[in-house]
C-alpha cells in the first residue's frame, strides 16, 4: 500500500497539518514526520491522510547525476557529443525543479 | 496549468531521460545475455502502486518493443486489501449488521468475502441490507464523523506500515473519541517479501527473482536499511524506488548494473523521499502504539511477526477487545479464497493475472470474485483496468507500429 499523493502544505496547526493536493481544497492531515519539519509551502508525500515524507527535491540532484552519468556513456559509446547529452537532462530535469521553487516561494498556486 | 499538475507533468515527460535509461537498461541486458542468452532475469516490483505504474505507463510494452527480451517484471504482495483474511472482512460485515457504524476505506468496502453474512458478502452489500458503512480516506476522517454523531463506530485498519504511524499519532494525540474503536489489521511488509522470495526459490516456476524493487512509501517509515536481509540472505540487488516511470525505469538499470557485477546492495533511487534509517519518530510512535503479532494472510496463510495489533495499555481502543471479536488463530485458519481463483498466487508473483481462469471473465471490476481484482493496487485490477499481460503489445504489432 505505497498509494500515495503530492501536496503542498498551507499551514500546521495544533499538531494538524493542512494541506492542498492540487485541487484549492484544504484538507486536514496527520503528522507523521516530526512538526518541526514542516512548513508552509514544502511539498509532502500523504498517504490515507498521514504525511509520511517531507520532498527533498534536492535529492533530485542526485539523479540528475545518475541520468547524466548514464546519457554521457551511452553517447560516447554511440559516437555522440557526451556533452550535449548531459545539458539535455540537465534542461529536462531543471523544469521540475523550476516549478517545485515556484511553489515554495508561493509565486505559483497550487491548484 | 501550474502547481502539482505541473510538477507531475514535467516529471513524466522527458523524453531524453527515458531514452537514456532503456538505452542503458538495453545495454546491460545484452551484456547479462551473453553469459546465457535464454536466461531470464525476473525482477519483483513489490507494491502494488509499482505495479500501476509499469501497467499504467506501458513500462513492459517499452522493454519489450526495444528488444529487452531477458527482463520479466513480476508483481508481489504489496495490495493490503488483497491479503486481509476473508474472516476480519465478515466479522465487520457482522458488525455494520448489528447496527455499528463501520468506517472503512474504498477498496475494502467492495472486496468480497468468502462466506456471505446474512446474504451480504461484503460491506457494499451490507450497507444495502441497511447496514451504516461508511468510506473515509484517512482515520482522521473517521475520527471528525463519530465525535459528531457519539454512535458505536469501528474503523477497519488496513494497510502496511505507510498507514499505521498516522493510526498510532491519534491514538497517543488522544484524537480517538471513546465511541470509535480500532480494529488493526496492519501488515509488514518484509516478512512477505521473505516469504515470496522463498516460494520462488522453493517453488521455482521458472527462474528465481534475480532483483526486487522495493516499495518506495513503506520504505518512508521502514528505512533503507529493512531490506538489507533480503539482498543479503538472497544474494540479490534491491532498489528502493519511487513511483514516476522513470523512477521504475531508474530501479531496473540499477539491479542489471548490480548484477552485471554480481553485487547484492540495498540502493535509495527514491532519495528525495526516502532515508536510510527511515522515519525514526514514525517507528517509535508506531511500536508504542503497537505490537508485532503471527498474522493471516489472505490464500496464503499465517506469516510469523507480520502483522500489527494494539498493545495491551491502548486496550480501551481495540475494536477486536470491545466487540468481542475473537482473534484469527492458526488452528482456525482456513484457506479463504474462492475455488479457482489464483489471488494467491498472482499476489506472491507465481502466476500472471491472465494465467487465471477467471480474468475478465467471470471475474471482472465490476464483479470482482477474488480480493485483487478490487482495489487499485490489486495487479488483477491494474491489469483489467490498464491492459496488462502484452494486450497493448499485440494491438500495436497487428496494427504494424511495432
Amino acid at each position: 500500500m505505497c498509494w500515495a499523493v503530492p501536496a503542498v502544505v498551507r499551514r500546521v496547526e495544533g499538531g494538524v497539518a493542512y494541506v492542498d493536493v492540487g485541487d484549492g481544497i484544504e484538507r486536514p492531515a496527520l503528522l507523521g514526520i516530526d512538526e518541526g519539519e514542516v512548513g508552509a509551502g514544502d511539498i509532502v508525500m500523504v498517504h490515507a491522510g498521514v504525511i509520511i515524507a517531507r520532498v527533498d527535491l534536492s535529492a533530485l540532484r542526485e539523479s540528475i547525476e545518475a541520468w547524466k552519468q548514464m546519457a554521457v556513456e551511452l553517447a560516447a559509446r554511440a559516437g555522440e557529443d557526451p556533452e550535449a547529452a548531459a545539458k539535455e537532462i540537465e534542461k529536462e530535469v531543471g523544469r521540475v525543479l523550476k516549478i517545485a521553487e515556484e511553489l515554495r516561494a508561493g509565486a505559483r498556486a497550487a491548484t | 496549468m501550474s502547481g502539482i499538475s505541473a510538477i507531475e507533468t514535467a516529471f513524466r515527460r522527458r523524453s531524453a531521460v527515458t531514452s537514456v535509461l532503456v538505452g542503458y537498461i538495453k545495454k546491460y541486458a545484452e551484456d547479462l545475455a551473453r553469459r546465457d542468452p535464454h536466461y531470464v532475469y525476473k525482477i519483483m516490483d513489490f507494491c502494488g502502486t509499482h505495479e500501476w505504474t509499469i501497467v499504467h505507463y506501458g513500462i513492459r510494452s517499452v522493454l519489450e518493443t526495444s528488444g529487452i527480451k531477458s527482463v520479466e517484471l513480476v508483481a508481489g504482495p504489496g495490495c493490503p486489501v488483497c491479503v486481509t483474511p476473508s474472516y476480519f472482512v465478515e466479522e465487520a460485515i457482522k458488525l455494520a449488521l448489528e447496527g455499528v457504524v463501520v468506517y472503512t476505506y474504498g477498496d475494502v468496502f467492495r472486496v468480497p468475502a468468502l462466506r456471505g453474512v446474512n446474504g451480504a458478502r461484503s460491506l457494499a452489500e451490507a450497507r444495502a441490507l441497511g447496514g451504516d458503512v461508511r468510506v473515509v480516506q484517512s482515520f482522521i476522517q473517521a475520527i471528525i464523523d463519530a465525535r459528531g454523531h457519539g454512535k458505536p463506530s469501528v474503523f477497519v485498519g488496513i494497510g502496511f506500515e505507510t498507514v499505521a504511524p498516522g493510526y498510532s499519532e491519534a491514538v497517543l494525540r488522544g484524537l480517538v473519541p471513546p465511541n470509535l474503536k480500532l480494529m488493526s489489521l496492519v501488515k509488514l511488509t518484509p516478512p512477505a517479501m521473505f516469504y515470496a522470495l522463498d516460494m520462488m526459490q522453493e517453488k521455482p516456476t521458472d527462474y528465481p527473482v534475480s532483483g526486487v524493487i522495493a516499495p518506495g512509501h513503506v520504505s518512508t517509515i521502514v528505512g533503507g536499511k529493512a531490506w538489507v536481509p533480503v539482498a543479503e540472505q538472497y544474494g540479490i540487488p534491491v532498489v528502493v524506488a519511487g513511483f514516476e516511470p522513470h523512477d521504475v525505469l531508474t530501479a531496473i538499470a540499477e539491479i542489471l548494473r548490480q548484477l552485471r557485477r554480481g553485487e547484492s546492495k540495498v540502493v535509495i533511487e527514491y532519495a528525495r523521499a526516502v532515508r536510510w534509517e527511515g522515519n525514526l519518530r514514525a517507528l517509535s510512535s508506531m511500536y508504542t502504539v503497537f505490537e508485532a503479532v503471527d498474522d493471516a494472510w489472505r490464500g496464503i496463510g499465517f506469516l510469523p511477526k507480520s502483522g500489527l495489533r494494539l498493545r495491551g495499555a491502548f486496550a480501551e481502543h481495540d475494536a477486536m477487545k470491545y466487540f468481542s471479536v475473537p482473534e484469527l488463530a492458526p488452528e482456525r485458519w482456513q484457506y479463504d479464497l474462492p475455488r479457482t481463483c489464483r489471488c494467491a498466487e498472482v499476489t506472491l508473483g507465481k502466476a500472471r493475472p491472465t494465467d487465471c481462469p477467471l480474468f475478465m471473465r467471470a471475474c471482472t471490476p465490476d464483479r470482482p470474485v477474488g480480493p485483487c481484482m478490487v482495489s487499485m493496487e490489486g495487479t488483477c485490477a491494474i491489469w483489467a483496468r490498464f491492459g496488462g499481460g502484452g494486450l497493448a503489445t499485440d494491438v500495436a504489432r497487428d496494427a504494424g507500429i511495432v
